[in-house]
């Protein structure tokens, strides 16, 4: 393993050819050069491995582990092999940072990828080869590779799609005009195309897998002209895919991302529904709809408070006193125990009859052609007039709950206002294509920081209460140490003091977010002169 | 980054074997390893198959006009680079002479972030160098060859140092070319293990398979890790691992 800092080495240069070349045709291309040997031929299963959502696609870099016989190795490095972060012998186990080195290794695998799991994308298996060219000395100035690839999905067994021949010219450092050389040799030799993808993005083209066609992040390209019920398909339609997209995941609790995604998309769905589907969509559907999605809602609202309070497990252990610290543990064994039990329960509702029903009727309706209805009038009026009403009216309704709110108000109150934030802030993402990037983006950056501190004060409420919850079943179920109750308390009183600091800072953060000029933004960007 | 020094101002001790299979030893364990042939005779830079050649020479690495990047070399083993030798090394003492202490240290300041140990493999003398040398190394690894004439080194080493102000930098002993037939070496051997608390206890033996690396061209690890030398240098490893932690 690399222990120090992450180091720039020699650029690698690849080149794909034909399949039917081979290292002998390489060697002798390569002859003019020093002698050249074919050192050995080996077998090489490589698998890499991303997020669901591609966090390492997206920061350009790669995990994937390296099987040559019976050694195996975990690398990790930039897309194109140019900067190496870390290697080291083993295999990925769970493939959570935890797996990971302690030290610098795992404190950047955590800063890419936090809680998600690495899940293994491809499967590529080649031939190896490995030439080297040495000088007068019998130095080695200069590797060469050459790969016969073929990409598997993953997992064993599946479908091999051969991927051609790739060479890799790996200088040595000190000895880059042998490189260059060869360079230009095989470029002369073997006229390989210009432009080399590397082998794990082409493998996973070869398998019909397109790199990062998922983000959390909702995109959405309205047309200003468009008619309100036709966008209001689009953007339900393109919730669907998300909540679908997550079923898998969070029926199988690969990591907790899956399933905050896939209530994500249903909190959206039924905001939209709330805001953008009245008068555009007929009432009966809409108010089926709300009924329907509120109920899958809660039945994974038990899970999320679970899996954020093991997220937070650390943190909050941490902050008490060291001759504390373990004795918190039965809390998390217990929290274990209950997230497990409820993983179960959220698994058998998504695969259950009446979420599958819930789900392809709602698509049906969405697909069936056209949602005009003469009972909806906005159905046919221009999305953006209708961005611009809504948006208007729930942001004028969140700087009304806002003043009302000083140091006495009850704490439903900071909730309300922190449902209606939502609001403004699903309204803000839905439209976001209909206003000038920069404007709207300045606008949501805004809200968010304002939303945090709601945020915090809510989770800090929720937790504070479920934690006696939670004290009571563990001693319903079992005999409490006095030490574990006690430090459970200390936990509550911890949340507590963030809470209050929440409460605090809430002054300060709705008078940043009220301040003229972010009024006059407002005001600007949905056509409100004053 | 560490900076490790094989040092002995006597020669014909095994500064260099030690620094050859350090080296290798670190970068198999994954350090990012760069080993720097100090002396003019360049024997690291042969048992590497590097030519002991660099562009410009001693007087510009002194004078900072020389990028230390540009002069490295690759060796045939992961995680393990060369600086090579030049015979105008044999001038550093001159080159150094007008420099403060720090120079060497200052020099190898750009390679923090590339390297995770320096090795030096240095040349046999006490001189400006030397100093240079004993300013920038975080562990100074004498060895010593068991005989009466040849442990004294290390207490003038030592005197060196308290002379020089240099006190603080960690010295650390282990004995080389040990004959185990000899009885006057497994005498010293033994007294001076039971002696000394900064010494280390493995044992380089005296064996063909080190002067093989003059055929092989490669470290005694790498084409004979299952001889004694290469189970000492293992051993010997794993202790100034321990020291540099």
């Amino acid at each position: 393993m690399s222990r120090g800092s992450i180091i720039s080495i020699l650029k690698k240069y690849s080149y794909n050819l034909d399949e039917k070349e081979n290292p002998i045709a390489v060697a002798a291309c390569l002859k003019k050069l020093g002698s050249v040997f074919i050192e050995s031929e080996n077998p090489v299963t490589e698998v890499f491995f991303d997020t669901f959502d591609w966090r390492l696609f997206n920061a350009q870099e790669l995990i994937f582990t390296c099987t040559r016989g019976r050694a195996s190795e975990v690398q990790i490095c930039d897309t194109g092999g140019d900067r190496i972060i870390a290697t080291f012998p083993g295999a990925l186990r769970s493939g959570f940072a935890v797996d990971f080195p302690e030290g610098h290794v795992r404190n950047f695998v955590t800063a890419r990828i936090d809680v998600r799991r690495l899940l293994p994308r491809l499967r590529l298996v080649s031939r190896q080869s490995a030439i080297t060219v040495r000088d007068s000395e019998e130095k080695i100035v200069l590797r060469i590779s050459v790969r016969r690839c073929r990409a598997h999905s993953p997992g064993s067994g599946g479908d091999a799609f051969p991927m051609g021949t790739y060479l890799t010219v790996e200088p040595v450092r000190g000895y880059n005009k042998v490189a260059a050389a060869a360079r230009a040799l095989i470029e002369s030799h073997f006229h390989p195309p210009a432009d080399c993808a590397p082998r794990h993005i082409e493998g996973l083209h070869a398998i019909g897998v397109t790199p990062g066609d998922y983000s959390s992040r909702l995109s959405l390209d309205l047309n200003p002209a468009m008619g309100a019920a036709d966008a209001a398909r689009f953007i339900h339609l393109t919730l669907l895919d998300t909540m679908v997209r997550n079923e898998d995941g969070t029926a199988r609790n690969l990591d907790p991302e899956f399933l905050h995604d896939f209530r994500v998309a249903i909190r959206r769905t039924r905001s939209a529904l709330g805001q953008l589907d009245k008068a555009v969509l007929p009432a009966t559907i809409v108010a089926k709809a709300k009924e329907d999605f509120r109920w899958v809602g809660r039945q994974t609202n038990a899970m999320r408070d679970l899996d954020v309070y093991l997220i937070d497990y650390p943190a909050l252990q941490a902050r008490l006193h060291d001759s504390y610290k373990a004795h918190l543990e039965p809390f998390r064994d217990h929290l274990a125990a209950r997230s497990q039990k409820e993983a179960r329960r959220v698994a058998n509702m998504i695969r259950g009859r009446r979420y599958r029903q819930i789900r392809d009727d709602w698509r049906a309706y969405l697909t069936k052609g056209t949602l005009a209805d003469p009972s909806a009038p906005d159905a046919d009026t221009p999305v953006k007039a209708l961005a611009d009403r809504r948006l208007w009216k729930t942001y004028r309704r969140v700087m009304k709950d806002g003043k009302a709110i000083d140091d006495n108000s009850p704490a439903e109150a900071l909730h309300n206002l922190r449902i209606h934030c939502k609001k403004l802030r699903y309204l803000l993402e839905f439209f976001q294509s209909l206003y000038p990037a920069k404007e709207i983006g300045g606008l949501i950056k805004s809200l968010k920081t304002f939303q945090n501190v709601l945020g915090d004060f809510q989770d800090a409420e929720i937790q504070s209460q479920a934690i006696l919850g939670f004290g009571r079943d563990m001693a319903a179920e079992m005999a409490v140490p006095v030490e574990t109750q006690m430090a459970m308390g200390m936990v509550a009183e911890s949340i507590l003091l963030r809470q209050q600091v929440a409460r605090d800072a809430f002054g300060y953060r709705f008078d940043a977010f009220s301040r003229p000029a972010v009024k006059a933004s407002f005001r600007t960007l949905l056509n409100r002169p004053e | 980054m560490d900076i490790l020094s094989i040092y002995n101002m006597k020669g014909g001790v095994g500064k260099t074997a030690a620094a050859v299979n350090l080296a290798y030893l670190a970068a198999a364990a994954g350090r990012r390893t760069l080993i720097w042939d100090l002396d003019p005779q360049g024997a690291s830079s042969f048992y590497f198959r590097v030519k002991p050649k660099v562009k410009g020479g001693g007087k510009k690495i002194v004078r900072g006009k020389s990028d230390l990047d540009d002069l490295i070399k690759g060796t045939d083993f992961e995680n393990l680079d060369i600086l090579p030798s030049d015979f105008s090394y044999r001038e550093f003492d001159l080159r150094f002479a007008d420099e403060k202490q720090s120079r060497l240290k200052k020099l190898l300041a750009p390679l923090k972030s590339e390297y995770d140990l320096i090795v030096f493999d240095c040349p046999p003398s006490i001189s400006e160098l030397s100093e240079q040398i004993f300013f920038a190394s975080d562990l100074l690894l004498v060895p010593l060859v068991p005989t009466t004439l040849s442990i004294r080194t290390q207490d003038q080493i030592r005197q060196f140092l308290k002379k020089e102000k240099l006190g603080k930098t960690k010295v650390r002993t282990f004995f080389s070319m040990v004959d185990r037939r000899k009885k006057m070496h497994r005498d010293i051997v033994e007294d001076f293990a039971a002696t000394q608390s900064r010494h280390f206890h493995s044992c380089i033996p005296y064996s063909s398979i080190v002067e093989k690396m003059g055929i092989e061209r490669r470290p005694a690890v790498d084409f004979a890790p299952r001889s004694a030398p290469a189970r000492a240098y293992g051993l010997l490893w794993y202790e100034v691992e321990k020291a540099l932690a």
